[in-house]
């Protein structure tokens, strides 16, 4: 059988996929924007300012997500030594932290104009920064240790440590007093927000997350090159690739 | 955008800078590593 977590052959792979998943992510992201800036109408208590919830909510989420996929990968690098989980790993961090800068950033818009402040120390925001600095600490161990499976290893742990955050994350708005909103989406039940402006908040979703897979690919694809290049497969791609 | 253009296009626009970069900088990443390891196999070739 041929197996996609040999380096050798997800790399073809991967190639293969990425233009598909990155069309995609531009077509589903464009559609999103459309409704979300053009159809949804206005928040009868926020007016226009709630549309920066299309892309600080599903970014959010996303900095959530790509932090559990990181820990996940790094759990399986620790377990079963794979080449392709401590890649992942690494691939996920940037992307990560990049959502997590953009959730911040844009709440902090969003939050200036409803909350007359652009921070406050509550227990949404806090642990949102938290996240932050866990993926610059696993960036950070990654790019200081130059052999890369101690890298990983390093990286993991810090990873799967940090995990203890993303429920407090989730559940902070309902664990303490805070500033911030409660979730209108993931309700048990229904969600108490309107078709018209949960279809472009699922569309972004759904475009970050391809958005997401694609780049990750990228990342993964040119760090294998990296870690493999004295292989001769390797050698025959960079013949190939001229 | 009622009052809120500012907040909000502040927001799509460092969103969108920020998505845009993580796009072109492992791009180019991946450019270096093409050069570099062309490079490694012309000097094995040499030797």
């Amino acid at each position: 059988m041929l197996s996609y977590a040999a380096p050798k052959n997800f790399y073809p792979f991967a190639g293969k996929l990425i233009p598909w998943i990155g069309f995609a992510a531009v077509v589903t992201l464009a559609f999103g924007l459309y409704l979300g800036l053009f159809v949804a109408p206005a928040d009868y208590q926020q007016g226009q300012s709630y549309r920066i919830m299309f892309i600080h909510v599903p970014s959010a989420w996303m900095s959530m997500f790509v932090y559990v996929v990181m820990a996940a990968a790094g759990a399986a690098s620790l377990v079963w030594k794979t080449k392709l989980a401590e890649v992942l790993a690494s691939a996920c961090a940037p992307i990560g932290a990049s959502f997590t800068l953009i959730t911040l950033v844009t709440g902090s818009l969003w939050g200036k104009p409803m909350w007359g402040t652009w921070w406050a120390w509550d227990a949404r925001l806090t642990s949102e920064l938290i996240l932050l600095f866990l993926y610059i600490g696993v960036m950070a161990l990654q790019a200081s240790i130059d052999d890369p499976r101690r890298a990983a290893r390093a990286a993991a742990v810090l990873a799967l440590v940090g995990v203890v955050n993303i429920p407090v994350i989730h559940f902070s708005v309902e664990w303490w007093n805070t500033l911030h909103q409660p979730a209108s989406v993931s309700k048990l039940g229904m969600p108490s927000i309107h078709p018209s402006m949960l279809a472009p908040l699922l569309l972004m979703a759904v475009g970050f997350k391809l958005y997401f897979v694609a780049m990750v690919l990228v990342r993964m694809r040119y760090q294998i090159l990296e870690r493999e290049r004295h292989t001769q497969w390797v050698a025959q791609v960079v013949e190939s690739e001229k | 955008m009622g009052g809120y253009g500012l907040y909000v296009w502040s927001a799509y626009g460092f969103a969108t800078l920020i998505l845009v970069l993580n796009v072109i900088v492992p791009l180019r990443r991946r450019t270096v590593v093409m050069r570099v390891l062309r490079r490694l196999s012309q000097a094995k070739e040499s030797e």
